[in-house]
C-alpha cells in the first residue's frame, strides 16, 4: 500500500523551467523517499546498539545473537502451545552453495547470509528475494587444511558488513549495496591460513580470528579499524622466546605451534574484555617435539579490546595431543553462583568437561564431565586435568573418548536465563588415535597422526546442563553426533537440527520434542530468530537451502 | 559488487585450468631402497593393515598382493590414492597423517607386495558356485542381478574383500559385520518386536528391513524401545553346516566375483 502511494508521487514530480535546480533537489529528495519505502531501510547499526540492543526490536545483529553469545532470542510469540503450527514461509537457495554453516544476521528488515566458499547476500525479510549479492572468487588451489570450504557469517557495524574469506582476507562491504569498501590481508593462505568464522564488531574495531591449526601456523587474533581496515593490534596465541608462556614450548617448536582462533568469541562491554578460544598445538597428535604445556593453546583468553593485551588465560587441555581445540563459543552468564551474584563465562569444552570461570579474573569455579571421556580421572582444584596414563596417540592406535571431533565442536550452544540451563550439542563418540612422524612443510598438513572414528556406535544429543551445578538435566537424543547448533527462546523453546535433516523444537525445561520439519539435507548451522512485520520467524539452513519458518 | 554468475564462471575456468595441468612427476617406486620399503611397511602396519590385512593379504579391503591394482595403473596414481583415497569406496585419504615422502614410501611397500606370490586359493570355484546355489545364499544376497537384497550385494565382492575376510563372514558373521548393516530391534508400544537392518534413521523415524525382506517405516514416538545390536547380524553362521573343504570352495567362488565386466 505505502509503496503504491509513493510511486504515484514519484511519477507526478515534474520540475519547471525557472526553478530547475531547486526542483531537481526536490526530485532527489522524493526519489530518496521512494527508495526508502520501496526497499527496506539499510542498516545503521551503531556500536552502542550492538552492545545493548543486539536482539532488540526483532533484530539479530551478531553471529551468536548478542555479545554474551547466549544465542537466546527474547521473542516469545512461539511457545510450547503453538510451535506445532510452525511451517516454512520461504526458502532461499544460494547459487552454487556448498555446505551452509552460517548464522544470518538480521538488521532493520534485511538479512545478511553467507554461503560457501565466500559469498554474501542481503535478503529482503518479507519476499525472501536478494537485494544484493557479493562473491569473492576462490580458486580450487586455495587451501583449507583441516576444515571444509565454508563461511560461517558476517559482522555488521554502522553501514558496513564484514566478512572473512577462505583465502585469508577481511572484506568490508557497504550494507546498502554490497560494494567492497576495503579488503585487507589477514593471513597468508599458501601457508594454510584461512578464515571461516564470522568476525565480531566492537566499538570502532572488527575482530577476526584465523584457521590453520592443522597447517602449523602460529595463531593470532587481529583487530582492524572498522572504517579503514588498518590493523589496530595483533595478539599471538603462541608466545615467542622471552614472552610469558614461552617456557612451555621446547626448543623452537613454538614457531609452528598453531593455537588457531577459528570461531567467533564473545565480549563484555562493561569490562572491555574479549573472550576468545584457541585451538590445538601443532603438530596435533604428536607432542614429542613440543614438551611442555604449550601455552596459550587449547585455552580461553580474556583480551583487552583496546590494546589487544591478554588480561588472563585458562588452559583447558595442557599439552593437548588429541586435537581438542578450545574454540567453542564462550557463553557469558550473570547469575547467582555460590551464594553471590557473579559474572561468569561458561564453556562446554571439546575435551568432554564443562567449565565455569569468573570472567573478571579467570578464576576456576566449577568443572565436570558432561559426556563420555576416558582420558582424565577428573580436574584438580585449579581445573587442570588429572590424566589417565597411556591415553596418547600411538603407532598401533589408542582408543580414547571423545573422538578428535570432541564431545562438542563449533556447533553453537545456547543459554536461557529463564531456565539457567546451557544447551549443548553433544557428540558421543570415541576414536582410535594414531601417531606418526611429521615434518613442517609450508602449506601441507602438520598433524603427526590420524584417527579412526567409531562411527557405528556413536550417537548425539542436545544436553541441558545446569550452569550452577554442572549436572545434566535432560537429553534430547539424536541418532548421530550433530553438527548443528541450538538456539533458546523466551517462549520456552530450544531449536536444533540433525545430520539427517530434522529441524526441531523441544521444550526448554524438559527437552520434550514439540515440532519437527524434515529439511531434506544435513543441518550444519545454528538457528536464529527475528521479527518480520511484527511476527516471529525462525531461520535455519538445511542442505543447500535457507528456510524461514513462521506461524503464518 | 560482483554478480555471482561471473564468479561461478571464473571458478569453472580455474577448475579447467587446474585439470589441464599435467600431474607432477614422482620418483619411480621401483627405485625405492630397502630403508624406504621398511619405512613404508611400518606405516602400512599402523594405517593400512586394519583393512588390507597383514602383508596386504586382504581383509575388509582387497588384497594388495597383486601386480595389477584396479585403481592404480601407475606409480603416480598409487601415491595419489594413498594420499586422497578413492571416492565412492571405503578407501579414505591419508593426507593428514602422511607427507609426500611417507606416502611414496608406503606406495613403494605396496608395490613390493605385488612381487609376493599370492597364496593360491585352496578351493574349487566351480564347486563353490554350486554350493552357493544349493545352500540358498541367493535368498539374502544378489549376484549380477539375481537374488534378494537383504545382505550386501556380492557382484564385486571378490574385488572388494580379501579371502580371509570372506571366510570370516561365513563362519563368524557377527565379527565380520559390514558397515551400513546395523541390526536394530524396535519394540512398539503395542508390544510388537521388529528386528532387522537399519536402512534409514533420522531423529523421529526409522526404517527397518527384516530378515524376510519386509521394510517397516516406524515413527519413534510409537516405540517403547529401540536398541542397536552393535555385534548383531542377520547372517547365520555356516561354521557347522559346511565342511572345511566346502568353505574353501565357497570362498574360492566368491573371490572370483569381480564385477559385471
Amino acid at each position: 500500500m505505502r509503496a503504491a502511494h509513493h510511486s504515484t508521487a514519484c511519477s507526478d514530480t515534474k520540475p519547471g523551467n525557472h526553478e530547475t535546480a531547486k526542483a531537481f533537489v526536490q526530485l532527489l529528495a522524493v526519489i530518496a523517499l521512494c527508495a526508502a519505502a520501496l526497499t527496506p531501510m539499510a542498516a545503521q547499526v551503531s556500536s552502542s546498539r550492538l552492545a545493548t540492543q543486539a536482539t532488540a526490536d526483532g533484530n539479530w545483529l551478531i553471529y551468536s545473537g548478542a555479545y554474551t553469545s547466549q544465542r537466546y532470542s527474547p521473542l516469545d510469540q512461539l511457545s510450547p502451545s503453538n510451535v506445532n503450527r510452525l511451517k516454512p514461509l520461504w526458502v532461499y537457495q544460494p547459487p552454487g552453495a556448498g555446505s551452509l554453516e552460517g548464522t544470518p544476521v538480521v538488521a532493520d528488515g534485511v538479512m545478511y547470509v553467507t554461503s560457501a566458499p565466500a559469498s554474501v547476500v542481503a535478503l529482503d525479510l518479507r519476499s525472501g528475494r536478494p537485494i544484493w549479492e557479493w562473491s569473492r572468487p576462490i580458486a580450487p588451489s586455495v587451501l583449507n587444511l583441516g576444515f571444509p570450504r565454508v563461511n560461517r557469517g558476517v559482522a555488521i557495524l554502522d553501514n558496513m558488513v564484514y566478512v572473512g574469506t577462505l583465502d585469508g582476507f577481511l572484506v568490508a562491504l557497504d550494507a546498502k549495496s554490497g560494494t567492497e569498501r576495503w579488503v585487507v590481508p589477514v593471513g597468508d593462505n599458501p601457508t594454510g591460513h584461512a578464515i571461516t568464522a564470522a568476525p565480531l564488531a566492537v566499538d570502532d574495531k572488527v575482530i577476526v580470528g584465523i584457521s590453520g591449526g592443522e597447517a602449523g601456523i602460529r595463531g593470532f587474533l587481529d583487530a582492524y579499524d572498522a572504517k579503514t581496515g588498518k590493523q589496530v593490534w595483533r595478539l599471538h596465541t603462541v608466545p615467542s622466546p622471552g614472552e610469558p608462556g614461552s617456557d612451555t614450548w621446547a626448543g623452537d617448536s613454538w614457531v609452528h605451534g598453531a593455537g588457531a582462533t577459528w570461531l567467533t568469541g564473545s565480549y563484555d562491554p562493561a569490562l572491555k574484555l574479549l573472550y576468545w578460544g584457541t585451538g590445538n598445538p601443532g603438530p596435533d597428535w604428536n607432542g614429542d617435539a613440543r614438551k611442555g604445556d604449550n601455552l596459550f593453546t587449547c585455552s580461553l583468553l580474556a583480551i583487552d579490546v583496546e590494546t589487544g593485551k591478554m588480561r588472563w588465560h585458562f588452559q583447558f587441555t595442557p599439552h593437548d595431543v588429541h586435537d581438542w581445540d578450545a574454540n567453542q563459543i564462550p557463553v557469558l552468564v550473570d547469575t547467582q553462583f555460590g551464594g553471590q551474584p557473579r559474572s561468569l563465562v561458561v564453556m562446554a569444552n571439546r575435551n568432554g568437561f564443562f567449565y565455569v570461570l569468573d570472567r573478571k579474573t579467570g578464576e576456576y569455579l566449577l568443572g565436570a564431565p558432561y559426556a563420555k571421556q576416558t582420558w582424565a580421572k577428573g580436574l584438580d582444584e585449579k581445573g587442570r586435568p588429572i590424566l589417565v596414563p597411556d591415553m596418547e596417540p600411538s603407532e598401533k592406535g589408542t582408543l580414547v573418548y571423545p573422538s578428535l571431533q570432541g564431545s562438542t565442536n563449533w556447533s553453537s550452544p545456547a543459554y536461557s536465563p529463564l531456565t539457567g540451563l546451557l544447551y549443548v550439542p553433544v557428540r558421543e563418540m570415541g576414536s582410535i588415535y594414531y601417531k606418526s612422524s611429521t615434518e613442517y612443510r609450508p602449506g601441507t598438513y602438520f598433524t603427526g597422526g590420524s584417527e579412526k572414528r567409531l562411527d557405528e556406535e556413536s550417537w548425539g544429543a542436545v544436553r541441558a546442563i545446569d550452569v550452577k551445578s554442572g549436572k545434566a538435566v535432560w537429553d534430547f537424543t539424536l541418532p548421530t553426533p550433530p553438527w548443528a547448533g541450538v538456539m533458546a527462546t523466551a517462549g520456552g523453546l530450544v531449536f536444533g537440527g540433525s545430520n539427517e535433516g530434522n529441524f526441531y523444537a523441544v521444550d526448554a525445561a524438559s527437552g520434550k520434542p514439540l515440532w519437527q520439519f524434515q529439511t531434506g539435507g544435513a543441518i550444519r548451522c545454528a538457528p536464529m530468530s527475528f521479527l518480520a512485520e511484527g511476527k516471529q520467524r525462525i531461520v535455519v539452513a538445511g542442505g543447500h537451502a535457507i528456510f524461514v519458518f513462521g506461524l503464518e | 559488487m560482483r554478480r555471482t554468475s561471473g564468479v561461478l564462471l571464473s571458478v569453472m575456468v580455474a577448475t579447467a585450468a587446474a585439470a589441464a595441468q599435467p600431474p607432477a612427476a614422482i620418483e619411480p617406486l621401483r627405485s625405492a631402497g630397502a630403508n624406504d620399503i621398511a619405512a613404508g611397511k611400518r606405516i602400512f602396519e599402523s594405517q593400512c593393515a586394519w583393512c588390507h590385512g597383514t602383508n596386504g593379504a586382504g581383509g575388509t579391503g582387497p588384497t594388495l598382493q597383486t601386480v595389477a591394482l584396479r585403481h592404480a595403473a601407475n606409480d603416480r596414481s598409487l601415491v595419489d590414492i594413498i594420499r586422497t583415497g578413492i571416492p565412492g569406496t571405503d578407501m579414505p585419504g591419508f593426507t593428514t597423517v602422511l607427507t609426500e615422502r611417507t606416502a611414496w614410501q608406503t606406495a613403494a611397500y605396496v608395490r613390493s607386495l605385488g612381487r609376493v606370490a599370492a597364496r593360491p586359493a585352496p578351493g574349487d570355484a566351480k564347486r563353490g558356485a554350486a554350493l552357493y546355489e544349493s545352500a540358498g545364499c541367493g535368498a539374502c544376497h544378489v549376484i549380477a542381478g539375481r537374488g534378494t537384497t537383504i545382505g550386501p550385494e556380492l557382484t564385486s565382492i571378490g574385488a572388494l574383500r580379501g579371502a580371509s575376510h570372506l571366510r570370516e563372514s561365513i563362519v563368524n558373521p557377527a565379527a565380520a559385520h559390514p558397515a551400513g548393516y546395523l541390526v536394530v530391534r524396535a519394540t512398539t508400544k503395542a508390544g510388537r518386536q521388529i528386528r532387522g537392518i537399519r536402512i534409514n534413521e533420522d531423529v523421529f523415524w526409522i526404517h527397518i528391513r527384516d530378515a524376510g525382506g519386509v521394510v517397516y517405516v516406524l515413527e519413534k514416538s510409537d516405540l517403547s524401545a529401540l536398541d542397536r545390536e552393535l555385534e548383531g547380524t542377520l547372517m547365520p553362521s555356516y561354521a557347522s553346516r559346511f565342511s572345511a573343504a566346502e568353505l574353501d570352495d565357497l570362498v574360492a567362488f566368491l573371490a572370483t566375483l569381480r564385477g559385471a565386466s
